[in-house]
Formats: C-alpha cells, structure tokens, sequence
C-alpha cells in the first residue's frame, strides 16, 4: 500500500514539476523534499501500521493487487526503496544549483515512480518490462548524441533473457527433470544482467554515456537505474536460490568481475576526459560489486549493500564537482574552487582510495579476497591505481580557474564542500553509514 | 465472430510465405538504405507482415492494436527523420560527396546513385538471412512454426546489425525497435498475456519517442 501511496504521489510530483519547469530551482526543491519525505518515510515508517481510510483499515505494508499484478513491500524492496529515495533526493538537491535542465526534476521523478514500481511488483518477468520503460523514459535527461543511444541499446537487448526465463522455468514447474532449461534460464538471466550492469565485454555505454552529457543526470542514471538493476539481481537470487547455487556462478561472477575492474582500470589511466574517467570508475566499482555477489553468503551480501551505499556517495560527489568545473560542457552557473576538489574526491572515493568512504567496503572485499586469491587483488589494487594515474592526468587542467565564467554561489561551493567531506568523513567513521 | 477468425486464420497461413519474402525486401529497404523515407516505407512494410505473422500466434483484436502501435511508431520515425534533415543520409552527403547539403534540394536522380557502403549493407543483409535460415533449422523456436521462427530469427539479427551499424541515434532506434518486433512476435506464442504485449508496445512507444528525442536534441 505504501509503495502505491509513493507511485503516486511521485507521478503526481512529476506532472506538477512539468508545469514549473520555468522556475527550475522551484521544481527541483520539490523534487528533493517529496523524494526525502519518500526514502524516510519508508525507512521509518513501521509497515504494520494501520490507516483508516473511506470506512477501511489498511495496512501499509501489506500486499495489494493493482491492474492484476501483486505489489510487495518485503524488507529488502523497503532497502532499496530508501536508497533510491535518498540518493534521488541528494542529486535533486546538487542539481538545485549545478544543472541548467529544465525537465530534470520532472523527468527524474517519472523515472524514479517507473523504478519504484520496477521493484515492487511481482511475478519479476514485469519488474523487468518495467525497468526498460523506466530506462527509455530516463534517456529524456539526456542531451541527445549516440551516448544514450547505446545505454538504451543494451538495455533493450538485456529485455528478452528474463522474459524467456521466465516462461522456461514455467517449463520446468511442468517437467522437473529437464534441468537443462534451469541451465538456460540462469545463462539467460546472467548475459541480462551482464549487459544492463556493463560488464565486459558489454561496458561500451558506460563511459560513452559518461563522456557528453550532463554528469548529474549521468549520476541518476548510474545512482538510480543501476542501484535497481542490482537490487533486481538480488531479487532473482532470493526468488530463484539455484541460480547461485550453480558450480559456475562464483568462478562466473569471479572472471567477470576481475575483467571489468582490470579494463576499467586500463581504459582509465587514458586521457579521454573527465566524463569518461567517471565512466571507467563506475566500471572498476561494478567490477568489484561483482566479485562481492560471487563470494556469496551473509558476509558477501552485507558487503555488497555497503558497496552500493558508498559508490552511491563516490558517483554523487564527483558528478556534482564536474557540473561545478563544467568539465562535459554545459555549465551555466559560476565556477567554484570546490569543484575540482569535490570531483578528485569521488573519484577516489570510487577507486577505494583511503581515507575515502568508498576505501571502507573495498577494504572488506580485498580481506575477504586475500587468503584465498591474492593475485586477484593485487590486480584489483593495480586496476584502483590505473584510476588514481587518471586523475592525475586530468587535474591540472581541471584547476586552472576558468575566468570567463563568474564566481559561484555560497550555496555551490557548501554543497561541494559537504560532499567532500562526506565522502573522506565517512571514510574516517564508517559506523554512520554502514557496519551498524 | 467465429467464422471470421476462421477466415482470418486461414489467410495468415497462407499468407506466411510471402509475408516472409515480404518481410526480407522490407528488411532489405531499412538495411541498405540510408533514406529515412525509404526505411520509414520500409518499416511500415515490416509492421505489417509482422502483424500478418502475429495472427498465427495471438488473437486478431490484439494484432490489430500491434499494428496500430506500428502505424504510431512509424509516423513518429517519419516526423523525426524529416526534421532531423535526414539523419545519416545527410551526414554521408555532407562528409563525403558534398552534393547535396542539409535541407538543399530533393533530385531524383540522387535515389539512382549507390553509396560506398551498400555492398557491405548489402552483405550484412545476406549475412543475417544466412544466420536466420541456420538458426531457425539448428535451434528452431518453441511454441511457432517454421515460418515465424524464420521471422523472428530475421527481425532480431536484422536489428542489431542496424543498431550496431548505425551512426546516428535515429538509426540505432529503427534497429532496436526491428529487435523488439523479432521478440514480440515469438514472444506473443509464449506468454498471450495482454498485459505483457501491452507492456511491450508501450515500450516501443517509448523507445521510439527517445530516440526521436535523441536525434531532434542532437540535431539542434
């Protein structure tokens, strides 16, 4: 029921925001304080609780059927939902500022009411169709070029694995002992999510989307639409436990992982500019977001959930310091010394750079790792560098001042300046925001 | 009502081999060349056949809304290619031959003339018919005939190879939706749920209204 309140009350903030597309900061402040009051509110909320409304009692939490279909807010839909919340809140809040389109508020929340949905609803086979409506919808933050055409292609190409899986594991209800169908529904569900999640050799869009346009609305596509990629993924893997289970899944999920951090670390070091680098980070913290889910159990799981958080916050901080360096173009608020400081932060962040906050989960992965691969963590050490020689490729130029454009606001540079410090803040005391 | 879907079932099997051989010219229009008012012809034509298909694996009133669905897409691609100028055909022009400028004039006598790379378009076609015929002979689909299977296979490699030749983003939109209409039409056989085939026609609604909206903002 809580889930159908937020669908609805996002769809209907999205349409409002349309209308005060003029008044940008308006709409964007709107935005910021409905998604707020959403991620809180689902996290605080208890979901026993009963309303009573039109003579019913209704319980928020409970299972309702719309247009046929069930909506389910389990716990773990109430964790994504909180961190889809949040995270859209703080990007709204930064875009307040630093971005200059005007359908940004209202294009973000349809796609964020198309996501939310994505993630409730039930049988999967619709999350699914759900979540390429939800990423054909998100193309519209775009300022057009072949970037976002490619993210849609893979996404669309990602469509038909789970719809077929789907129907074969309908198949094998039927005859259980014809386990090949098993052995394709998991191939076809893999090479999905291998696509939407940019794995090699399906990365290509990562970075091209990254490379052009604007980085906030490049962050809500990485933050948002792949934060509920993954919590798909972990979806599949409640409802479907035998995917995990399979012999090959971790040596899989191993390989893939290893291959993405390693190119993403590689293609790094290039100097093709600062969008693209944002792309390779988000491809190493993909890559090692892999390797968590293939070492499975409680520990990989919690382990996982705190990577999110914090390439989440890394994603976040660097976008908002290149909107303020105007590094893609586009920039049309002042310049701002934080800027560049803010965006060499969330790239380390990304690279799991101590004292960062992304350093806090990486560090959990490479001692998980250690006793058993550490080959495999040397290279993910030498792929995190690649970032690092990356950086420092592009910063110099990042800090020469652009005198033509005016100076910023205080309010760009303290938001700057708040996100810096949370990143390497939490990084020093990780106890507020994870391992609770 | 009955006998009419009798009717109606009756033509679509007789109607599937040349809906195939239709399909292949429509596919050949949309692949080979670069015009967007030959690949917009070329696919209302592939909507169409598709639909005819459809009609063997669903029910009419629903391939009557998938055909109205194509109908949409295509003057929506239609719209768009004319006011993007002509999207890849005028790139080519103005990189390569510098005859005809965006927005110039329309000669007939520019139709007539081959572009460099119509052999390889022309080779991607046969390549795609190629892995179509071998795919639906060595991994035949579930659940539809020979035919459709045929189609299917012919669709969703026709799509990605526009999608991955494709250099602009209105290209790469008539690829992915080619793609979606391949899955659609083997899909519809495996799950008839109307909810599903509405959900797909939605997402190519707005599949195409993204990249009408990629190709318009790229052009500005």
């Amino acid at each position: 029921m809580l889930a159908l309140i937020g669908i609805g009350l996002l769809l209907l903030t999205s349409v409002l925001t349309y209308f005060l597309r003029r008044w940008r900061r308006v709409s964007l402040m709107l935005a910021a304080i409905v998604s707020a009051v959403l991620g809180f509110g689902i996290a605080l909320i208890p979901p026993d609780l009963t309303l009573v409304f039109g003579g019913r009692e209704w319980v928020l939490g409970e299972t309702v059927t719309f247009l046929g279909r069930s909506v389910v807010l389990g716990p773990d839909a109430q964790v994504g939902l909180t961190f889809l919340f949040l995270i859209s809140a703080a990007l709204f809040l930064l875009a307040w500022p630093l971005e200059s389109g005007e359908l940004y508020a209202s294009v973000g929340l349809g796609a964020l009411a198309l996501l939310t949905a994505a993630l409730v609803v039930r049988p999967l086979v619709y999350a699914v169709l759900i979540l390429e409506l939800a990423v054909a919808f998100s193309v519209l933050l775009l300022r057009g070029g072949m970037g976002g055409a490619r993210y849609l292609t893979f996404f669309v190409l990602a469509l038909p694995g789970p719809l077929v899986a789907h129907w074969l594991l309908d198949m094998y209800a039927l005859t259980p002992d014809q386990t090949g169908l098993l052995n394709t529904a998991s191939v076809l569900i893999g090479f999905s999510f291998a696509l939407m999640l940019g794995l090699v050799p399906f990365h290509p869009w990562v970075p091209a989307l990254a490379r052009r346009e604007s980085p906030l609305s490049v962050a809500l596509i990485f933050s948002a639409v792949g934060g509920t990629v993954w919590f798909l993924l972990l979806d599949y893997l409640q409802t479907y436990p035998w995917l995990g289970r399979s012999p090959y899944w971790s040596s899989a999920l191993t390989a893939l992982g290893v291959g993405t951090v390693v190119i993403g670390g590689l293609l790094g070091t290039t100097r093709r500019g600062w969008g693209a680098l944002l792309g390779y980070a988000v491809m190493v913290d993909t890559g090692m977001l892999v390797l968590a889910l293939g070492r499975g159990g409680a520990v990989g799981l919690e382990l996982e959930r705190a990577m999110m958080l914090t390439r989440a916050w890394g994603v976040l901080t660097m976008a908002a310091g290149l909107s303020a360096v105007g590094a893609t173009g586009g920039a049309e608020h002042g310049r701002s010394p934080w800027g560049a400081v803010a965006a060499a932060a969330g790239l380390l962040s990304l690279a799991g750079f101590p004292p960062t906050v992304g350093f806090v989960s990486r560090w959990g992965l490479y001692r998980l790792l250690f006793p058993e691969q550490p080959l495999t963590v040397l290279a993910l050490l030498l792929a995190s560098a690649g970032l690092v020689v990356g950086l420092l490729r592009m910063l110099p130029h990042a800090l020469l001042p652009d005198l033509s454009r005016p100076r910023a606001s205080l309010a760009v540079d303290l938001l700057l300046l708040l996100a810096t410090v949370g990143a390497i803040g939490l990084g020093v005391f990780p106890e507020f925001l994870i391992y609770r | 009502m009955e006998q009419f879907l009798q009717w109606v079932e009756r033509i679509s099997a007789l109607a599937a081999p040349p809906a195939v051989v239709v399909l292949v010219v429509a596919l050949g229009l949309v692949l080979v060349t670069r015009r967007w008012l030959f690949r917009v012809v070329g696919m209302a034509l592939a909507y169409f056949v598709v639909g005819v298909l459809h009609t063997q694996v669903i029910r009419p009133e629903v391939v009557l809304v998938k055909l109205l669905i194509g109908a949409v897409v295509c003057l929506a691609l239609g719209v768009t290619g004319q006011a993007a100028g002509g999207g890849e055909a005028t790139k080519v022009n103005i990189n390569n031959t510098g005859e005809q400028k965006k927005g110039g004039r329309f000669r007939w006598r520019n139709l007539l003339r081959w572009r460099e790379d119509v052999p390889l378009r022309m080779g991607a076609l046969f390549a795609a018919l190629l892995i179509a015929y071998a795919g639906s002979l060595r991994f035949p689909l579930p659940q539809v005939s020979f035919l459709v299977g045929l189609s299917c296979y012919l669709l969703a490699v026709t799509g990605l190879f526009l999608a991955g030749m494709a250099e602009t983003p209105l290209g790469v939109g008539i690829g992915l939706l080619v793609f979606l209409n391949g899955f659609d039409l083997f899909f519809g056989a495996l799950e008839p749920s109307l909810v599903v085939a509405g959900l797909l026609g939605l997402i190519q609604f707005l599949v195409t209204f993204a990249v009408a909206y990629l190709t318009l903002a790229r052009a500005e």
